[in-house]
């Protein structure tokens, strides 16, 4: 593997940045660890001993992710949630009560000397200033999908990674599991030939978008910090309709349905097709009517209700130009002519279909149950032998692995030089949605739009006052 | 025309409106039922006048109108007062009954009101111009088609573009091959401008003096009256409008329709943008058409046009910017884009412009239409050529759009038996094909 990705390297014009990527992530370091190589990575223990992991965001995601690494042996050190009498939060806390429990991540960071390793799970718009502070101090880091809000936080929290040589891992499961790797030796087998387009969906979301702003100012409640749930966001006063988990919805505080689920959903196509930058980007979204007169509701407040996202990639190596379509909110591409009649088009969250000129290729969402379509071609079809290296337990691995890289093993599986820029192309379609209609030019290397300086407000927006990356 | 799978009724439609061939022998010459000499003046007859339907009759205004009904006084005031002469009536049945002069009806009520009124007018004899979509369900479309043709009745439906020039300009561009097979084509709105994929009200406000709550219903199931319905925002309401979709699609669709000279699709799938009110629960609506729909009808290979996929869609959604459309250049806010395998048809011109410029304009092989869509009727009830939208045209086309509708409620795609009317791969389908009248409706 290692030496075919050194030959498509200079070929395809991928950058160090990317080869170290998928080499990494295709496992060819395995048996040179990086800590024997000398590197300059504080913190990196060996295989022997235990990590000491911290937890940032416990009420939702990192409540099992910690779990995962609580049982893969490490010592949970510290906890911290703004919000301590979420019943999540009060769960997790409960469940390590010699961890030390903290609202600020700043003052546990500081405090908590000891620390090798830190679970990043809070709403997407504190995700860079948390991780990115962990990784300065020499911390490694597991994040969230999406890594970030934006596309600039993305890109800077890979560079910090790659400066830190810190162990990275965006918490994008399915990058771990046996279906995405099938997928990609597939593709790259010729068993659908070149592929020129692909299909996206997700049943998300599966919270209210497409609403304004609520008008009420309920109370704080007890026990929660809502100016530091804010964190690096303009300020705006607490209401339900944000915490918890309703942040996504919001502008100011997610990345919708599509920075959600496409993390997961798009994965297959970014690995298999070896995308990185798109050229283009255009969506379209679902409006709503208030009722009154001809007023929209919820416009650039929250993400739509339903979308579609076309992204246009340009020719890489062999691998012509591929059109990637996203559609969310319910709306589903075309059902393909040769899927068998009652058959589910993906699973209940979404799916991935990969149309080549020789054929099809249909899975899940996290890459779960790829399958040539009809049923018959897949029957027919004489698999290539495994060449990715399997991570071990698959998408239940994916923590694991991480623990791995953070002491001294290979990258983990989806290790920022690859989620990184993945991100990257993900959010940027939002900005699309925020700016429809338009087929907006991207310059990946350089983060902008050439033909829409509105569009490009989105691209790094200001932190508020006290914050900064 | 066995062999192209296009049914007399599209046969006729088509060379009725493309060639006008009947110009020589008027109809009334062929001794249908009520057709005047152009000399003399029609006495018209209008249910519906609040909304569209004002505009409609101000066209017809050179001919006599002898009676207005609308089941809401207070939307009928102004019309009332431009046309003193006219008997006023609330309930159309008792207008058709008690005014016996009436040679031709227009009809502009809400979509779900449009067969009954214009099936009893129909019946008697009359002419009857009526309000797009001319129904509200697929069945009714079909019912109100076979009618006229029995009746012998001039018929109109009020998508007034089909008069127009653009459509005529767009129909002889693809058949002089402008844009070589079409295989693709896409039609869209940005309607609904009302509010869609909401639930039904819970209060019930004091019904307004001067309404006719129960005739208004019609042959719609009985529920109490509110303003989210009328007026004019029944369109987003199942019961009694056909959303967006039925809305604009009789006018955008009727574009690829013609060109494409398409009859029943074979097979039409539907999705829709979700409502969600309360975390993990998507709301099942089963009260409004949703905020944003996506339809594609795929429709059969057409004589030595080949199969071709159409693609529906609305509420802010729209169709890939075609590659050719100049960067400056917008896709508006309704539209067609038509792809070929020799270039692309966007909003009636091909691009880029450039092409457009260069493209030697086909000669006129359409008769234009010089006068209003509603005097285009008027001169069919006085025995000319049909009207360029009469129902052996819009009956099939509103058949194909409300189709729409039909797998939207159901969810699935379907596969179409045009002329069986039937979804042969979902059986319970079918009944979403018309409905179960109230009690005291027929049609």
């Amino acid at each position: 593997m290692a030496n075919e990705n050194v030959g498509k390297e200079k070929q395809y014009g991928m950058s160090r940045r990317e080869l170290l990527g998928s080499a990494v992530a295709a496992g060819a370091f395995t048996i040179i660890p990086s800590y024997v190589l000398g590197e300059s990575v504080s913190g990196k223990k060996p295989p022997s001993e235990k990590l000491n992991i911290a937890t940032i965001g416990v009420g939702g995601m990192g409540g099992n992710n910690t779990r995962k690494c609580a049982d893969a042996g490490e010592n949970i050190v510290a906890l911290c949630d703004v919000d301590e009498k979420l019943p999540g939060t009060v769960r997790v806390f409960n469940e390590y009560p010699d961890a030390k429990k903290y609202k600020d991540f700043r003052k546990m960071l500081e405090e908590m000397k000891n620390i090798d390793a830190v679970i990043v799970a809070t709403p997407d718009h504190t995700h860079t200033v948390a991780a990115m502070m962990a990784m300065k101090m020499g911390k490694h880091v597991y994040v969230q999908k999406p890594l970030t809000r934006t596309v600039y936080e993305a890109r800077k929290l890979t560079e910090t990674a790659r400066q830190y040589k810190v162990a990275s891992q965006m918490g994008n499961q399915g990058h771990s599991g046996e279906g995405i790797r099938l997928m990609c030796e597939w593709i790259w087998d010729g068993a659908i030939g070149s592929v020129r387009e692909v299909h996206a969906w997700t049943n998300r979301p599966v919270w209210a978008q497409g609403i304004d702003r609520p008008k009420e100012t309920p109370p704080i409640p007890e026990g929660f910090d809502w100016d530091l749930w804010l964190g690096p966001a303009p300020e705006r006063p607490y209401n339900p309709a944000y915490h918890p988990f309703a942040w996504r919805a919001w502008v100011d505080f997610g990345g919708g349905a599509l920075a959600d689920m496409a993390c997961h959903i798009l994965d297959p196509a970014f690995w298999a097709l070896k995308l990185k930058y798109p050229i283009s980007v255009e969506a379209c979204t679902s409006t709503r009517m208030s009722g009154e007169g001809w007023g929209k509701v919820g416009v650039r407040e929250t993400y739509p209700q339903a979308s579609i996202v076309r992204y246009k990639f340009p020719a890489r190596g062999k691998m012509p130009e591929v059109k990637i379509n996203w559609y969310d909110g319910g709306l589903m591409p075309a059902r393909p002519e040769d899927l068998e009649p009652g058959r589910q088009m993906g699973d209940e969250d979404g799916g991935v279909l990969f149309v080549g000129d020789k054929g099809k290729i249909m899975c899940g969402c996290y890459g779960m149950n790829p399958r040539l379509i009809p049923e018959s071609k897949m029957e027919a079809y004489k698999r290539p032998a495994k060449s990715l290296p399997r991570i071990k337990d698959g998408i239940d691995g994916h923590e694991k692995s991480w623990i791995e890289a953070c002491k001294g093993g290979p990258a983990a599986s989806s290790n920022f030089e690859y989620s990184g820029p993945f991100t990257e192309t993900v959010v940027m379609g939002n900005l699309a949605m925020l700016n429809p209609y338009k087929v907006l030019e991207w310059d990946g290397e350089n983060m902008k739009f050439t033909n829409d300086e509105t569009a490009n407000e989105f691209v790094n927006p200001p932190y508020r006052a006290g914050w900064t990356l | 025309m066995k062999s192209n799978g296009i049914s007399r009724r599209d046969f006729v439609a088509g060379t009725a409106s493309a060639i006008a061939g009947f110009t020589i022998l008027p109809r009334f010459v062929l001794g249908g039922a009520g057709f005047k000499p152009p000399s003399e003046k029609l006495n018209i007859a209008a249910v519906g006048i609040g909304g569209q339907g004002k505009e409609n009759i101000k066209a017809c205004e050179g001919e006599n109108i002898v009676a207005l009904c609308d089941v809401d006084w207070r939307y009928a005031g102004q019309v009332f007062q431009n046309h003193p002469n006219a008997k006023k009536y609330k309930d159309f049945r008792k207008m058709l009954d008690e005014v016996k002069d009436i040679d031709a009806v227009v009809v502009a009520t809400p979509d779900h009101t449009h067969a009954v009124i214009a099936m009893t007018a129909i019946k008697m004899g009359k002419h009857v111009y009526v309000q797009k979509p001319l129904t509200w369900s697929v069945e009714e479309a079909h019912k109100l088609t076979e009618a006229a043709r029995q009746a012998k009745v001039a018929t109109q439906m009020g998508n007034q573009e089909h008069s127009g020039e653009d459509i005529r300009v767009l129909c002889e561009l693809v058949w002089s091959g402008a844009i070589g097979n079409v295989h693709e084509a896409y039609a869209w709105t940005d309607r609904p401008v009302w509010p869609q994929g909401i639930g039904r009200p819970v209060t019930a406000p004091v019904m307004p003096e001067g309404l006719d709550w129960d005739t208004w219903l019609g042959p719609a199931p009985v529920r109490p009256y509110h303003p989210a319905y009328h007026p004019f925002t029944w369109r987003g309401w199942m019961d009694f409008g056909t959303g967006a979709l039925g809305d604009m699609g009789c006018h955008k669709i009727d574009y690829v329709f013609w060109a494409l000279k398409l009859g029943h699709p074979t097979s039409v799938e539907a999705y829709v943008s979700s409502r969600v009110v309360k975390m993990w629960e998507k709301v099942e609506n089963k009260e409004t058409y949703p905020d944003a729909e996506i339809v594609r009808y795929e429709f059969p290979a057409r004589g030595d046009m080949p199969p071709v996929k159409l693609t529906w869609f609305d509420g802010g959604l729209k169709p890939p910017r075609p590659a050719e459309l100049e960067k400056e250049r917008n896709l508006g806010a309704n539209g067609i884009i038509l792809i070929g395998d020799k270039g692309t048809i966007v909003e009636g011109r091909l691009v880029p412009e450039s092409r457009m410029k260069d493209y030697k304009k086909p000669t006129q092989s359409i008769p234009r239409i010089t006068g209003t869509h509603e005097q285009n009727w008027i001169d069919a009830c006085k025995g000319g050529p049909p009207a360029c939208s009469n129902f052996e045209y819009a009956g099939p086309l509103t058949e194909t759009v409300l189709l729409g509708n039909v797998a939207i409620r159901t969810g699935k795609r379907i596969e179409w038996d045009g002329p069986n009317m039937k979804v042969t791969n979902i059986p319970e389908a079918n009944e979403l094909l018309g409905r179960k009248y109230r009690e005291g409706w027929t049609l």
